[in-house]
């Protein structure tokens, strides 16, 4: 339980200054936007900021591996331990930016440019601008993007020179059969696929956040589950 | 106490096997060296020792736990690595402040003090250290590890003969003043020699001794003196090394001196001296 906090703690001390520099870039954009969108108000728009966070997350997950895991073997922590110390870590802070998002929207929404059309993502897909569903969104969303980002560095780390090559070339092929598939069945399987998302991201039931969020939370907690695999007999490598 | 016992533990790599069924109990608060020649399985066996690998089958225990994810059992090890694993990016201050998060009993105020003697610049970043600094760096960690076990991998790698001499004088200074099991793996025998109790030496994946320093060096000696007199006195005996300068000549002999041996010596006007443990090892693991 005490390793557990403690690689929470590098973990986080880890992300601290990249969240901070990330923001100040959003902040400078968002600003430069705010000036463009309020002189041209009538031709343009602007909005979903939330899906930056999400591809910064996303990275940061690809990065957060490596030289942590070290770090972690030098101090004699127990994958066990680094796995939950870091996924916790991971959770904190998709909880954190998804409330910082929800924060900016407000302000971007309502305060700073209230004569510029500015719509955060789950406005624009759900058209619902409930704070708390927005951050539960975006929260879900972002833990999807960073443990998945976690679980593919983790699979590289793990694989040899030949299966990285496979692993690279993997969603081309399923993408390829699934292609394949669509065309040989007349774009059942197709159907398939949007009807699902349909419903899973909660649009075939008049637009329900709230079942999209939980679908991806469940996506989540999956990857995250997936994510001790690799790691349960990981060893340092260079 | 902190019993380390290694039950039947081998570990294969593909093809190899690094380690083949190797019970080894080291008791606590002792110096061991970890001796064989190269590849003979001595980090395989440490990581092993420190969950960094896991056994192909056997298992290590210490106080009776397991060492396999126990952090608890774990969190009473500190083990120096060849290879750094500490983050290249990170000041050396930063790291002993991290370190001291995961074993609290880790000294920083010493490890600072050891660093200023050792001429560590701790404001630098790991990834700017030369290869001796490096391990002057993560020989200082372990030092001030407070640890009941500490493990070292090559700790003089790259360091010259002050450091290294430093580096002796100050992990006997531990030592005594606070007693643990101490386990350094090195290929420099002769430097260790002084310094260890007890040798594990690892021939080929298997361990073929595991005796105390001073019994070992007691079943040898060094006899030297004129060349044709040396040969004429080792003739019979196992002799496990010669060096020769000139019409000089020094023998290691294998077996323990009787009072006829001394005789003869006497005889033959050679002289009698301590016995080296390098010469045992090559002797041994050849």
């Amino acid at each position: 339980m005490n390793n557990i906090y403690k690689v929470f703690k590098f973990q986080i001390h880890d992300f601290w200054k990249a969240v901070l520099i990330f923001y100040f870039i959003i902040i400078l954009i968002t600003s430069a936007l705010t000036v463009t969108v309020s002189v041209n108000a009538e031709k343009i728009s602007f909005g979903g900021l939330e899906m930056a966070t999400v591809i910064f997350l996303f990275i940061a997950g690809l990065n957060c591996f490596k030289s942590n895991f070290k770090f972690m073997l030098a101090n004699n922590v127990s994958r066990k331990g680094f796995y939950i110390g870091n996924l916790i870590a991971l959770v904190t802070v998709s909880a954190f930016m998804a409330l910082a998002d929800a924060i900016l929207n407000v302000i971007l929404d309502n305060v700073l440019v209230s004569n510029v059309p500015y719509e955060s993502v789950v406005m624009q897909l759900y058209g619902n601008d409930s704070f708390f569903a927005g951050f539960l969104w975006c929260f879900a969303l972002n833990t999807l993007a960073v443990c998945f980002g976690w679980f593919v560095t983790m699979l590289y780390y793990r694989c040899s020179s030949i299966m990285k090559i496979v692993v690279s070339f993997l969603p081309v092929l399923a993408l390829t059969l699934f292609l394949y598939i669509d065309e040989i069945s007349g774009g059942l399987a197709g159907r398939a696929v949007v009807d699902f998302l349909n419903k899973s991201m909660g649009f075939a039931y008049n637009n329900n956040v709230y079942i999209g969020a939980l679908s991806i939370i469940i996506g989540s907690v999956v990857i995250a589950l997936i994510c001790f695999l690799p790691l349960r007999n990981a060893i340092a490598k260079d | 106490m902190k019993t380390i016992q290694i039950k039947g533990v081998s570990k294969v790599y593909g093809h190899t096997k690094a380690l083949d069924k190797v019970d080894i109990t080291i008791e606590s608060n002792r110096i061991y060296g970890l001796l064989g020649r190269n590849g003979a399985g001595k980090t395989t066996l440490l990581n092993l020792m420190t969950n960094r690998i896991f056994p192909t089958e056997g298992e290590i225990l210490i106080d009776g736990e397991t060492v396999f994810e126990n952090d608890r059992v774990l969190g009473n090890i500190f083990y120096m690595t060849e290879k750094n694993l500490y983050p290249e990016d990170e000041r050396v201050r930063n790291i002993y402040k991290w370190i001291k998060e995961f074993y609290p009993s880790f000294d920083v105020e010493y490890a600072k003090d050891l660093s200023e003697r050792f001429g560590l610049d701790t404001k630098k970043k790991v990834k700017s250290l030369s290869t001796g600094y490096a391990s002057i760096f993560k020989a200082v960690a372990a030092l001030a590890s407070n640890a009941d076990i500490v493990l070292f991998d090559e700790p003089v790698l790259g360091l010259d003969a002050n450091h290294r001499d430093m580096f002796y004088k100050e992990l006997i200074s531990n030592y005594s003043e606070s007693p643990k099991t101490i386990i350094i793996s090195t290929h420099l025998i002769e430097e260790v020699a002084s310094v260890i109790e007890e040798a594990i030496i690892i021939k080929e994946g298997k361990l073929i001794l595991k005796q105390s320093v001073e019994e070992l060096l007691s079943g040898a000696y060094l006899v030297s003196g004129e060349a044709s007199k040396v040969d004429k006195y080792i003739q019979g005996r196992k002799c496990i090394g010669i060096d020769a300068i000139g019409s000089f000549k020094s023998a290691t002999v294998l077996e323990a001196v009787n009072n006829k041996d001394e005789a003869l010596a006497e005889e033959l006007e050679l002289e009698f001296g301590k016995a080296e443990l390098q010469k045992l090892f090559i002797s041994l693991t050849n």
